[in-house]
């Protein structure tokens, strides 16, 4: 197990190094560069000025170098100061994680709380009218874009009802502190939250039910049931361990697709995360921050389906390494 | 989305700290005054907190290097400038007072001075010093922000910045024969011309792959072939990447630097050599800038080579930076101690920073302000989304906010006047069709591309009252716009067909074909939500394709429209100026212009827009104007499409109405008279 | 006796000619019709098809004609109008026009027919949903089943390059191709194609994952074990023991990612870089409800493609569900 584990991190950190190189050449290609973008359509800026700024950017050497120089710098830590940001990238990633951190992460365990029971569920009592409802509205969820429901929801319950705040993390014009704060944010984060577990809830209750359902029609669970155990033991005991094999390697794949969601939800809700402020990158051509995000991300990536890798293994004896 | 309408307000911001507002301006547009006159004697407010909706921020609250429209909006509470635009966009006193005199040997002397017995945030006075150090900074060799008081032709400027030159620039303008061995070795001179042929073939090549990726010539073509798309017609068929480099540096007549720069593709010639001669070497001892001279305390003069209308902006219209603070650790080409600062930015202005978290910066009334302690406490520069921004100020969460107008958002205002007031301002910019006249050389074609653009409907339905078609490339908001202009080229597709049979085109089996070629245009094009241009390219595909001809439409994510518009990738284009203030259009028209995206190079344009920067008159200037602009209409590579207004929306039941502005305009609104507001 | 036995035969023969002899393929449409949801599914589906192929045809309006009012008058003007060079100011673009006669449900903000560029956009939006899953399916159920089968350093290499394809963010590559598109002279109104392209090659990463996953607990159970005791071929043992068993995961992603690529594509035109103008998809229309004046005054244009998209992805994952059921062997019901 131990020495599977080591193994896998090496390998990870080989992909990660492929990644990168990957990653690079993309954000290299990033329709163009910074200081072209901040310079374009500024009647003022002479061809000279431009040279200039491209050669303090770092961006008048060739991709191959530019590489190198970035690797180099980023094995000791440093990926770079954000061309928009004028920051080292590592401290804008720590400053904007927390709200993408709290939403991704909220919305993910109440993603799962909702799943797993309603999949359950609806599994059980296949093709009656809880079976239905409860599919119909998880597919619902995922029908329509998200910032359909954002927009709608926002008219709804904030620009009609009035009963939330329509965008940003805290009401600026009061001075919060303590848990009143805590409150405040509280309630700027529901709807992007609700958002978020509208629009990933379906595609997991629709996974569990259908791992419940092959579960369930198994030779074990009848002879379970054959044998005179109770519903609530066949279920609890054998149907849903059985489940868990396949949730396993769902939670390790919904991390990066969490932080992909951030990139338009937080947008839409003007919150200040590390999702919105990588979109504005992409356009403006902030290539350091572009390759800190990225790498974080993959980093998550690579980390998720390492530990859902190991907790497969674990809850599956089957499983050989 | 949202992406088009930032770029504009980012070039609007920039424009607006370049300064160039000489022309002046008619009345700045429609000031819708909101104000009731009432009286007011309560001094005790409910709300003690005005809340301000901007968009996204990047965090740079340094006016040195902002590139944000919206952090430039939060630094114009936190600094003071010597002077600004009043109502009409006329340069006035503000913290300081400008003057130009023109000496006996036409050189123009700018007396600067700063007002008596200000301080800063924290206390320490300020003087001309600070002024000063502004001049500075922008002018550093390293400076990489926004300001382009480098450029001005300001005495002594070349010998400050040039007085550190990279290595590969030095042993290149010395030549290859030269004795002179200061700066670098014979060593490094020796091996320097030993590496250059190598580059030079990498460097001959990127020209060929930068021809060929561009289309202009086919895939596969020889290096003479790319090379006489390149303006090098006579190489010989089979030459190489080395004939073509050497028949460049002839060209220079051996001056490979001047070549180099001048010959650029998309790398430096230099980018190809070692990294070793790129060291920057200090080749002067050059401290300071002669033409910038402290008279005392709070006097400083100065001294331009040349007339430019714009000069006393460029010197005045500037804020006032504490030396004391940015300038602690600062010293000639590196300025990473200041950018250390950007977060934390202490001037003189209304009000004082305190933080920037959740997406919002706070700020505090400063006491000292030179025009007295703001009446409001706090206020708060919350980002928001533009399209939330009306519904923010009804549900009563932000104050103060500039959405972007339209007939249904007014209605929905005047429907609520008890919740929202407004004010519309002219936009300081405008709207246009831009046809790049490299790509289609041919002035009848372009002309009868001109015939086939119906703006009116388009214009009117967008923007209703709010807008309005304009037949002049040049925001109306100046004073030198014709306003009698009439349209140049009417919707008429009967004069469209002529043009392009006059241009030698032919319609040979439904297909309108020259020399066997069918008339195909590509137009790139933003976001269509924002500019009424989707109907107009609508309109005039279908009629091209009745003629025979073909309009391929391409619509891009902005940033991609800006760099191929830049690149010269496209035949047309749509795009809008967020030009503030400006009534000199060398960048966009002249043949040197860094705007002259439509490649249209004409000497006696030229010598106008000349005429125009220094021309001092307003009845000259804006007769030369009028010349000008009718050359540009004349040569059909700029369609003029609408003018709109923008909105300023105020939360009637926080904000005391009464407190605003008498009088908002373009160039002044509450900001300017912030210490003056109330809420309610 | 023998009388007896004839008749016992008779009666036999008689039985099995009677008896309705199901093949496997009718078994499963029996069983898939049994399912209400399901036939639901189809219905719409076949509606929204029908709508979006025969649509155009009677549609008088094209996708991309606009419509001039002449607001003196009232008369609407098509594009080929005379009236358009007279220079006439009251003549404007009839944009963001209500519901009426000529325009069951009105005109968007550039004039253009709702209802006729709805049925335009369906053809784009459902075949985009059906190209991009073919292609995501046949990499992935490919290169998962490998990898789950084979184990060892196939399984290693494969899944280390669904590793680096999960890497790699969606968003900046979309910008980025489309920039390369135009670089490439690729025509606007093929675009679309290669959008579909990238999508596909993108996805599979997912689907291989998945199958993967389930071959490899199939793989350790003792069916699978029994059949590598009889020596069969491995190609047999894959198509005929694994991939039946996988079917309904392949099915249960197929139907739910025929939706996520819908709405991918929207998220695309949301930021700028989905199907060309003048185009329709349902997803660039839905874009519409992003702009608040839009929301909240004119439901006509935004919420019908809304409408479209909701019922077409819920179709489809009704009709999975159906399918899922209805191949499953193990499934007695």
């Amino acid at each position: 197990m131990k020495q599977y584990i080591i193994k896998r991190l090496l390998i990870s950190i080989l992909v990660l190094f492929g990644v990168s190189i990957l990653l690079y050449s993309i954000a290299q290609m990033v329709p163009g560069d910074y200081v072209t973008n901040i310079t374009n359509g500024n009647p003022n800026i002479t061809p000279e000025m431009v040279e200039q700024m491209r050669e303090a950017y770092g961006l008048d050497t060739g991709p191959v170098e530019g590489y190198f120089n970035w690797l180099g710098r980023a094995i000791r830590g440093d990926f770079g100061t954000s061309f928009v940001y004028q920051r080292p990238v590592t401290e804008i990633i720590i400053d904007y994680m927390p709200p993408t951190l709290a939403l991704a992460g909220i919305a993910m365990v109440l993603e799962l709380l909702i799943a797993i029971p309603l999949g359950i569920l609806a599994a059980r009592k296949q093709y009656s009218v809880t079976d239905y409802t409860i599919v119909a509205i998880a597919i619902m969820g995922i029908s329509l874009p998200t910032f359909f429901f954002a927009a709608v929801l926002k008219r709804i319950f904030a620009i009609g009802l009035g009963v939330l705040p329509i965008s940003g993390m805290v009401t600026a014009r009061v001075d919060y502190e303590g848990f009143a704060l805590f409150l405040d944010l509280a309630r700027h984060f529901v709807l992007p939250i609700t958002v978020f577990v509208i629009t990933g809830v379906g595609s997991y209750l629709r996974y569990v039910r259908t791992n419940m359902l092959e579960v369930l029609s198994a030779d074990y669970v009848r002879t379970a049931r054959a044998k005179g155990l109770p519903e609530r033991k066949v279920i609890g005991k054998h149907a849903f361990r059985n489940t868990l094999i396949p949730i396993v390697t769902l939670v390790g794949g919904m991390i990066p697709g969490l932080f992909s969601g951030a990139v338009i939800t937080e947008g839409l809700f003007a919150i200040e995360g590390l999702g919105n402020i990588a979109l504005n990158a992409v356009y403006a051509g902030d290539i350091p921050y572009l390759m800190g995000f990225n790498m974080f991300i993959a980093a998550l990536t690579l980390i998720g389906t390492l530990v859902s890798d190991i907790l497969y293994a674990v809850v599956d004896p089957r499983v050989r390494y | 989305m949202k992406k088009m309408r930032q770029t504009l307000a980012l070039l609007l911001s920039v424009m607006m700290i370049a300064g160039l507002a000489a022309c002046g301006s008619n009345d700045g547009g429609d000031a819708n005054n909101t104000n009731g006159g009432g009286t007011d004697d309560n001094n005790s407010s409910t709300y003690d907190t005005l809340v301000i909706g901007t968009q996204a921020m990047n965090g740079v609250w340094s006016p040195f290097f902002y590139t944000s429209a919206y952090d430039a909006q939060v630094q114009d509470l936190i600094f003071t400038s010597v002077c600004r635009l009043d109502q009409n966009g006329e340069l006035i006193d503000w913290a300081g007072h400008v003057d130009v005199e023109e000496t006996a040997d036409g050189k123009y002397v700018y007396t600067v001075t700063v007002q008596e017995g200000m301080t800063f945030s924290d206390g320490e006075p300020v003087t001309i010093d600070d002024v000063i150090f502004y001049y500075y900074v922008c002018a550093d060799p390293s400076y990489d922000g926004m300001s382009t008081f480098g450029t001005l032709d300001i005495d002594g400027m070349d010998e400050y910045k040039n007085s550190a030159k990279f290595l590969y620039q030095l042993i290149a303008e010395a030549g290859q024969d030269n004795t002179d061995f200061t700066y670098f070795t014979q060593e490094q001179q020796t091996a320097f011309w030993e590496e250059l042929p190598a580059a030079g073939d990498q460097f001959a090549q990127s020209i060929v792959d930068y021809v060929i990726a561009n289309g202009d010539a086919p895939e596969g073509a020889t290096v003479a072939e790319a090379a006489a798309q390149w303006n090098y017609g006579d190489l010989a068929p089979e030459a190489t990447v080395t004939d073509f480099f050497n028949a460049m540096v002839a060209a220079y007549d051996g001056d490979v630097y001047t070549m180099a720069t001048t010959e650029i593709a998309d790398a430096s010639l230099f980018s190809f050599m070692d990294e070793k001669w790129s060291e920057m070497i200090e080749v002067a001892d050059v401290e300071t800038i002669r033409g910038i001279n402290k008279v005392d305390e709070y006097t400083v003069e100065v001294t331009f080579n040349s007339p430019n209308i714009s000069g006393a902006q460029q010197v005045a219209w500037i804020p006032i930076m504490p030396e004391h603070y940015y300038g602690a650790d600062w010293e000639k080409g590196d300025l990473s101690s200041i950018k250390a600062l950007n977060n934390a930015p202490i001037g003189s202005g209304p009000y004082v920073f305190e933080s920037y978290e959740n997406n919002m910066v706070t700020l505090n009334a400063n006491p000292d302000y030179f025009k007295g302690e703001p009446k409001i406490p706090t206020v708060r520069v919350q980002a928001v989304n533009e399209e939330d921004k009306v519904d923010l100020v009804l549900n009563g969460e932000i104050d103060i906010t500039d959405p972007s107008s339209s007939i249904e958002i007014m209605e929905q205002l005047d429907a609520s006047a008890d919740k929202a007031s407004y004010n519309l301002v002219d936009n300081p910019g405008y709207g246009y069709i831009g046809i790049n006249a490299e790509r289609i050389p041919d002035i009848n074609v372009r002309k009868g591309l001109m015939h086939l653009m119906n703006r009116a409907p388009a214009v009117a339905s967008y923007y209703g009252e709010l807008g309005e078609v304009i037949e002049r490339p040049m925001t109306p908001t100046l004073a030198e716009y014709p306003d009698d202009a009439e349209e140049f080229y009417g919707y008429d597709t009967a004069k469209a067909l002529e043009y392009f049979q006059a241009a030698g085109y032919e319609q040979v089996d439904g297909q309108l074909v020259k020399d066997g070629q069918q008339l195909s245009v590509t137009v790139g094009v933003g976001d269509l939500a924002t500019h009424p241009a989707g109907p107009i390219l609508t309109q005039m595909q279908q009629d091209m394709e009745e003629m025979g001809a073909q309009l391929v439409v391409q619509d891009m994510e902005f940033t991609n429209l800006s760099n191929s518009v830049s690149g010269g990738q496209l035949d047309m284009w749509v795009m809008a100026w967020g030009n503030a203030t400006d009534c000199d259009q060398t960048q966009m028209f002249g043949s040197e212009g860094g705007s002259n995206y439509q490649h249209y190079y004409s000497e006696e344009l030229d010598a106008i827009l000349e005429q125009i920067r220094t021309t001092v008159d307003f009845e000259a200037r804006k007769e030369l104007v009028a010349q000008s602009l009718d050359m540009i209409m004349d040569a059909a590579i700029y369609m003029p499409v609408y003018q709109r207004k923008n909105m300023e929306i105020y939360n009637a039941t926080t904000v005391n109405l009464d407190t605003l502005p008498a009088e908002t305009t373009t160039y002044w609104n509450y900001v300017a008279e912030i210490e003056n507001l109330e809420m309610q | 006796m023998e009388d007896m036995q004839i008749r016992n035969q008779q009666e036999q023969d008689e039985f099995e000619q009677k008896q309705v002899i199901l093949t496997p393929g009718q078994l499963v449409l029996k069983r898939f019709f049994r399912n209400k949801l399901a036939c639901v599914g189809l219905g719409i589906l076949i509606a929204m098809i029908l709508f979006c192929v025969v649509g155009p045809f009677i549609s008088p309006y094209g996708e991309a004609e606009i419509f001039y009012i002449n607001t003196e008058t009232g008369e609407e003007l098509h594009m080929d109008s005379e009236e358009l060079g007279s220079g006439n100011s009251a003549i404007i673009l009839n944009g963001k026009a209500p519901i009426s006669k000529s325009h069951w449900l009105g005109t968007d903000a550039e004039g253009r027919d709702v209802l006729t560029r709805l049925m335009y956009g369906g053809r784009v939006s459902l075949s985009v949903g059906v190209v991009v899953v073919v292609i995501e399916l046949f990499l992935g159920v490919l290169l998962g089943g490998l990898a789950g089968y084979y184990g060892g350093k196939v399984d290693m290499i494969i899944m280390r390059l669904v590793e680096i394809f999960n890497c790699i963010p969606f968003i900046p590559l979309m910008l980025i191709i489309s920039a390369v598109m135009f670089a490439s002279g690729v025509k606007p109104e093929h675009k679309i194609f290669y959008i579909m392209g990238v999508m596909g090659i993108l996805y599979w990463a997912g689907v291989a994952r998945m199958v993967r996953g389930q071959i490899l607990s199939l793989r350790e159970l003792e069916y699978m074990q029994a059949a590598e005791a009889t020596g069969i071929r491995t190609s047999k043992k894959i198509l005929k023991h694994l991939v039946p068993n996988v079917m309904p995961i392949i099915i249960l992603i197929a139907t739910m990612d025929m939706g996520g690529v819908i709405l991918s594509e929207s998220t695309l035109s949301f930021l700028g870089v989905g199907i060309a103008f003048p185009y329709a998809s349902w997803g660039n229309m839905v874009n519409a409800v992003n702009q608040s004046v839009i929301l909240n005054n004119y439901i006509n244009i935004w919420l019908p493609p809304g409408i479209c998209i909701l019922l077409t992805v819920l179709a489809w994952n009704f009709i999975g569900d159906g399918m899922r059921d209805a191949f499953d062997p193990k499934m007695k019901r």
